[in-house]
């Protein structure tokens, strides 16, 4: 009797520990599956924040490419594809007293603009129209925009590339 | 065959069933197609943009106006360019348009295909990016000038 004790006991123990090693194989499976898929959705939110960014330097663009404060206009009729260069001088000047300041600011949030003139062959002059960065850590998306560059002074366009970077804590 | 070893045998097959669907999944999800919003709007806008900006510009010939130095280009070729009278309009165009990609488009990284030409003719200018490789998809931004000889098309082509 003792004996088939014994013996019901170690099958017992056998299934046991087959139940034990199998439940380790899933939970296993199941880690490696929780970390492939982890990986994947890192991968996918990193492109979503990407595409987002991207998105946002192209509204950027277009938003400062017919604000009204730069933008060309010849008797209140704006003109397309054109900047004003006296406005953007204007700009530069009054974008950096309060509440201009901080209206800019709401308007186009962490972002570096710059105006690039065509001034001659190989010569080109920049102005800064807006400038606030992170202190540290941050990416960067370019949008480039060629726009001419109307100097009323003068009466002439230039070409021009309006440069619109957008930065993005990382 | 014991039932303990059936178990293990099933239990595999459903973990081969799960894998595999695992892989379709995942496989979708990598292989789908990258979202291309930057490239549409920055290749269409950039190349009508910069086409627009270019003719409405000053030449740096004399203070005429791009667009009115490619309607001389494509008539008489009228207007000189130089104090020596040697440089036509044509090839003030061309210099001076090669001078704004290379700091321009060239310099973004793009490859492009600038013409000037009349409908079924070739092209009076034609410049390309600095490989010359511009194949795959093309976004062209074309205006159509009035000129006594017909109207001249000018063409720009944005690649990546």
């Amino acid at each position: 009797m003792s004996f088939n004790i014994l013996k019901t006991k170690k099958h017992g123990q056998v299934k046991m520990f087959e139940s034990i090693a199998m439940l380790l194989v899933f939970f296993f499976l199941i880690a490696i599956g929780l970390k492939f898929y982890g990986n994947i959705q890192i991968n996918s939110l990193e492109r979503t924040k990407e595409r987002f960014i991207t998105m946002d330097s192209i509204k950027m663009a277009i938003l400062l490419s017919n604000l009204p404060e730069v933008k060309c206009s010849i008797q209140n009729v704006q003109k397309g594809a054109c900047i004003d260069l006296y406005k953007v001088m204007a700009w530069e000047q009054v974008s950096q007293i309060e509440p201009a300041k901080s209206y800019y600011f709401n308007l186009l949030g962490h972002s570096t603009i710059v105006l690039e003139e065509r001034i001659g062959a190989d010569r080109w002059k920049s102005y800064l129209m807006h400038n606030k960065t992170f202190k540290e850590n941050y990416s960067t998306s370019v949008t480039p925009l060629p726009v001419a560059v109307w100097n009323p002074n003068l009466r002439r366009h230039n070409f021009g590339v309006l440069y619109v970077k957008v930065h993005s804590e990382t | 065959m014991r039932k303990g070893q059936t178990e293990v045998l099933g239990f595999a097959m459903v973990m081969l069933l799960v894998s595999v669907g695992m892989l379709f999944i995942v496989g979708f999800i990598i292989l789908r197609e990258p979202s291309d919003i930057k490239r549409v709007f920055t290749d269409k806008q950039l190349a009508v943009n910069m086409n627009d900006a270019l003719l409405s510009s000053t030449s740096g010939c004399k203070g005429i106006e791009f667009e009115r130095l490619i309607i001389d280009c494509a008539q008489y070729q009228e207007i000189l360019c130089d104090t020596s009278n040697t440089i036509s309009s044509c090839s003030h165009i061309e210099t001076a348009m090669r001078d704004i990609f290379t700091n321009t488009l060239e310099k973004w990284g793009k490859g492009y295909k600038y013409q000037i030409y009349f409908e079924g003719m070739d092209p009076m200018i034609h410049l390309n990016s600095g490989d010359g490789a511009c194949n795959g998809d093309l976004e062209p931004g074309i205006f159509y000038l009035p000129t006594t000889k017909g109207t001249v098309f000018v063409r720009l082509d944005i690649c990546e």
